[in-house]
């Protein structure tokens, strides 16, 4: 192919460049992540909002070397702004809720912050200019390299270098390393924790914003920039090893070169290549390259606690008439009804596996679509390629999901906390960036269709009996699982995990066949959620499906075992109401799940078990 | 009261025949479906298209006298949830036919539902050839052609010129696949001395536009032909702008990057010298025009593309609707099948399920970073797609 050393060297410049930028973003959410302890998804928008608010800055003061410098400054400034009042009204309030809790309420800040800016900016792609003096290239070698980007990468030794005199020679510096270490033992000594925790949030905003606004000469400011920037930096910081500032560099540079170098060696896979290396070294290194293993008191097993208990006669009796008025419905609604209660079940199905695993299982996990979606693409691959009948598809399906439980979950279980969190995420990610991408096999975007139900099932009344019986079925097996003896055991694991090994129990086997089991019940909504649409796409795979299954649970309560199928009868209705007559469904979304976690941490169901039942503690 | 009116009504009609009476009596529905809050650019400007035919069309006396009533649904751009609107829209508000369904995945999704439950649907723009040309396909219509035609227009065009060495850059998905291999292939058959010297197609939205510049510039290329778009287009011109990259190649733009959007969303980066479509700034006595005019005394500004798409869309939905024999799905696809409009791109009938309207070809221009197009020619169907009208002469 006759590649030179220039070509090589171009290169390596051009994975440095973009490590700079992501480098940036990164070490705000590492700083952040380092003292209080939470994954901020809306790190994303402050990026994005970084980047909106100096394209408008740039068209007022013009782009010469004052306009367009100091609209980037202003602007990252603004960001810290917003940053700050975010973490004073906002996280200040979820310190104390459990980790996943915070993920979950820091999305939904995502979602609120896109709707605004969509409402400001509306909704076309902007383009900002070229930096003044720096729009052009010099040669290397005999080929051109933007002097832009070679500005960033010195840009991003001085940040690193000012981090570096911030974090190790002043007091403040002082002050932050041991929150990152021991946040009780600070508070012992009369530190005000408050402040600090917020000029860290003002100066992590402030570099998101920088990050994000230095993009201007580089690509367009658009909507889409907080979900392509937060997901990268997660990789980084996950790989870098949490909080730890070294770790994020070594990672943004290994993360820059692989992507500038795996595009000309593996075109295909480029985005499967991140999440592989990820899950690579967290299998290798549990805490990523530099970071330290968690104390055990802030895994998982805050996620849910306390007993849970049989329903009473009442409650009993209950489910029977909503079950038998299930059977009557279709006497009473129409085609759209039954579609939409089928739906509503396939999804309280899925919601209840990902409640199985993650309360009374104590595992985190954060990618349960992997298991709706291999559901939904076994059904779709098997009914394409070998034509198999219905009901062979419905009994592989969860087969399937088994295998993909079996062989990510082993991976899975060695892990804990905050990582074990992102390990499920990048398993997830990498198995939508397959159908994604292979689109010679799963038809990519375009996905796969006429995947409708055997003719015997085919009209709406029969699929509607078909989804009752199934995921009725469903339910019921997952909750009874609850209170057989492999129950008790992933419930001991949960609340007291060293005294469960000392009676025993092997806490990581149960662990990995928990998953097995709601990975098998997740595969069963999918593949039914695959016929009742008759068509499969990567959708089903993404982080949207994850969180629609996790807003159920917590809108229903993590703690109750009722909580996720109220949760989903809710969040569909809603979504289907809501959307139909308003334009800003995300932000009333966002709006609702903040409220949830700030307010109601229980649930509905929770907070009503707590008003009118006595829960014996 | 209601006798009165009828003979007022009666009257006004017969002494004036050429003012049609406005529709009354119980509406026939049409669902439409577009990612109205995702934030694509496209969705509005077509919901603005339709809605003045819409107007039109109900003061012209709607369909039979009954009014048009269009039943407007977000699909958040999620094929799952465009479904289940499909099925709302379908049971709940009983509508007669479907139209929009903005991207492709969407498309293929409702295409896929209509098929089995006999609805019709009419999609603005096509998707690949596949699906719409599948024999199985029977209630899915488009009114733009799909991919393949569309390329081999590029070709053509290609062909006349006097470059050999090309290369193709396209989104690593279906679209980007099917539109630069329909290319290649015409281009190939037409100029069998063209030779492909680099095919990239980086990830959708995640372009590393340096690393894709810098493969492609290796190898030397007299012209490209590129098929992405947005914001990897966008990264793609301001890398290229920086190193001088383009300033010495042809390029071809298969997707549309001539409409008002695109120019305003490159901005100072907007390329000059590609070919691509677009829409002329004069309209003066072309079919288009009094729909312009309607549509910038109604918004003030000039339409985009997908706005004048919008309008005909639903000028091709009514022409079906007044032509069917009765109201269900069967009787409005058979007249689909042979819909006939007298339209913004001037006449154009529905042959094999697409509508093949002719377009504006011209070069895009940069005068100190304001963007504009120049030298729009009008390529009427004939010319472009001749394929697809010697194989209805041939029938």
């Amino acid at each position: 192919m006759g590649w030179r050393l220039s070509f090589f060297l171009i290169q390596f410049l051009t994975g440095l460049s973009s490590a700079a930028v992501l480098f940036l973003v990164a070490s705000g959410l590492s700083l952040i992540f380092g003292v209080t302890r939470i994954l901020n998804f809306a790190h994303g928008s402050l990026y994005m909002l970084g980047a909106f608010i100096s394209y408008t800055l740039v068209q007022h003061l013009g782009d010469g070397v004052l306009g367009f410098w100091g609209s980037l400054l202003l602007a990252s400034c603004a960001t810290a702004a917003i940053g700050t009042i975010i973490e004073i009204l906002i996280l200040r309030r979820i310190y104390h809720v459990p980790e996943l809790f915070q993920l979950l309420a820091t999305f939904a800040l995502l979602l609120v912050f896109q709707d605004i800016t969509l409402h400001i900016w509306g909704p076309e792609d902007l383009l900002g200019p070229q930096a003044p003096s720096l729009s052009g290239s010099i040669e290397i070698l005999g080929e051109a390299f933007p002097t832009y980007d070679l500005f960033l990468i010195g840009l991003a030794g001085v940040v690193i270098t000012g981090l570096y005199l911030l974090l190790f020679k002043t007091r403040w510096g002082v002050l932050l390393r041991a929150a990152t270490e021991d946040r009780e033992m600070l508070a012992n000594l009369g530190v005000n924790q408050k402040w600090l925790f917020t000029s860290v949030f003002a100066l992590g905003s402030f570099l998101a914003g920088l990050g994000g606004a230095l993009q201007l000469p580089r690509e367009s400011v658009s909507l889409s920039m907080d979900m392509n920037v937060i997901i990268d930096v997660f990789v980084v910081i996950v790989i870098g090893g949490l909080g730890s500032l070294r770790g994020t560099v070594l990672s943004a540079i290994i993360v820059g070169l692989v992507r500038a170098f795996g595009i000309l060696i593996f075109p295909e896979i480029t985005l499967v290549l991140l999440f592989l290396i990820m899950a690579i070294v967290l299998i290798f290194k549990p805490h990523g390259l530099f970071g330290k293993a968690e104390d055990s008191v802030i895994a998982s097993s805050q996620l849910a606690s306390g007993a849970l208990c049989p329903a009473p006669k009442w409650g009993r009796t209950l489910a029977v008439v909503i079950a038998a008025g299930l059977l009557t419905l279709p006497l009473f609604v129409g085609d759209y009804g039954l579609v939409l209660t089928s739906e509503i079940m396939i999804w309280a199905l899925f919601a209840v596996s990902l409640h199985f695993i993650m309360s009374p299982g104590g595992v985190g996990v954060f990618g349960h679509a992997l298991y709706f979606g291999l559901g939904a693409y076994a059904t779709a691959l098997l009914t394409k390629y070998l034509a198999v009948t219905m009901p062979v598809a419905l009994l592989a399906s969860p087969l399937a999901a088994i295998l993909g439980a079996v062989l990510f979950g082993w991976f899975c279980v060695r892990s804990q906390g905050m990582y074990l969190a992102m390990l499920t995420f990048a398993f997830a990610q990498m198995v939508w960036a397959v159908a994604f991408q292979w689109y010679d096999v799963t038809g990519g975007d375009n996905g796969m269709l006429g995947i409708w139900p055997a003719e015997w099932a085919s009209n709406k009344t029969a699929f509607y009996y078909m989804t009752y019986a199934l995921c009725g079925a469903g339910i019921l097996l997952l909750r009874s699982f609850i209170f057989t003896p492999f129950g008790y055991a992933l419930r001991a694991v949960r609340d007291q995990s060293k005294r469960a090994e000392a009676l025993g129990l092997n806490a990581m086997r149960l662990q990995w066949i928990g998953m097995g089991v709601a990975g098998a019940f997740a595969g069963l909504a999918g593949s039914l959620f695959a016929y009742s649409k008759g068509s499969v796409f990567p959708t089903s795979l993404d982080i949207h499906t994850t969180l629609n299954a996790f807003v159920m649970v917590m809108i229903g309560g993590f703690n109750t075992l009722t909580g996720p199928l109220v949760g989903s009868v809710i969040y569909i209705m809603l979504e289907t109401e809501i959307s139909r007559v308003s334009e800003v469904w995300r932000l009333l979304l966002g709006s609702i799940i903040l409220a949830i976690v700030i307010f109601f941490p229980q649930g509905l169901v929770g907070a009503f078990n707590k008003r009118f039942i006595k829960v014996k503690e | 009261m209601k006798t009165l009116s009828a003979l007022v009504l009666g009257f006004v009609l017969m002494a004036s025949p050429a003012l049609a009476a406005p529709a009354t009596g119980e509406p026939i529905k049409i669902g439409e479906m577009m990612p109205y809050t995702n934030g694509p650019s496209f969705a509005v400007p077509f919901r603005e298209g339709w809605q003045i035919a819409l107007e039109q069309i109900n003061k012209e006396g709607g369909v039979h006298g009954r009014p048009v009533e269009i039943v407007s649904r977000d699909d958040q751009a999620d094929p799952a949830v465009a479904v289940r609107i499909a099925e709302e829209l379908v049971s709940r508000e009983k509508v007669v036919m479907l139209i929009g369904a903005g991207f492709d995945n969407v498309g293929l999704a409702v295409g896929n539902y209509v098929n089995r439950y006999h609805v019709p649907l009419l999609k603005q723009w096509a998707g690949s050839c596949g699906p719409i040309e599948d024999p199985q396909n029977t209630y899915w219509f488009n009114t733009t052609p799909c991919y393949g035609p569309y390329a081999r227009i590029f070709a053509r065009e290609a062909a006349k010129l006097p470059y050999k060495k090309w290369a193709m850059i396209g989104p690593n998905y279906e679209f980007g696949h099917a539109m630069n291999e329909s290319f290649k292939a015409e281009l190939q058959r037409l100029r069998p001395d063209v030779v492909f010297v680099s095919e990239r197609y980086p990830a959708v939205s995640k372009i590393n536009a340096a690393a894709e510049i810098r493969a492609i510039d290796r190898t030397k290329p007299d012209a490209i032909f590129s098929t992405i778009f947005s914001g990897d287009l966008a990264s793609y011109l301001l890398h290229a702008q920086k190193v001088g990259f383009l300033q010495d190649k042809y390029c071809i733009s298969g997707t549309n990057i001539g409409s008002k959007t695109s120019i305003k969303e490159l901005g100072t980066a907007y390329p000059a010298g590609w070919l691509t479509e677009g829409v002329p700034q004069d309209t003066n006595g072309l079919p288009v025009d009094p729909f312009v005019k309607l549509y910038e005394s109604k918004y003030e500004q000039r339409p985009d593309l997908m706005a004048i798409y919008g309008y005909q869309i639903l000028l091709v939905a009514v022409d079906s609707l007044r032509k069917a024999k009765s109201l269900n799905g069967e009787d409005i696809r058979n007249a689909l099948e042979n819909a006939k409009i007298d339209g913004p791109f001037g006449p154009v009938q529905m042959k094999n399920k697409q509508l093949y309207p002719g377009f504006w070809l011209g070069h895009t221009d940069n005068q100190n970073g304001k963007g504009s197009m120049v030298n729009l020619k009008w390529h009427s169907p004939e010319d472009l797609f001749p394929e697809a009208f010697q194989t209805t002469i041939a029938q």
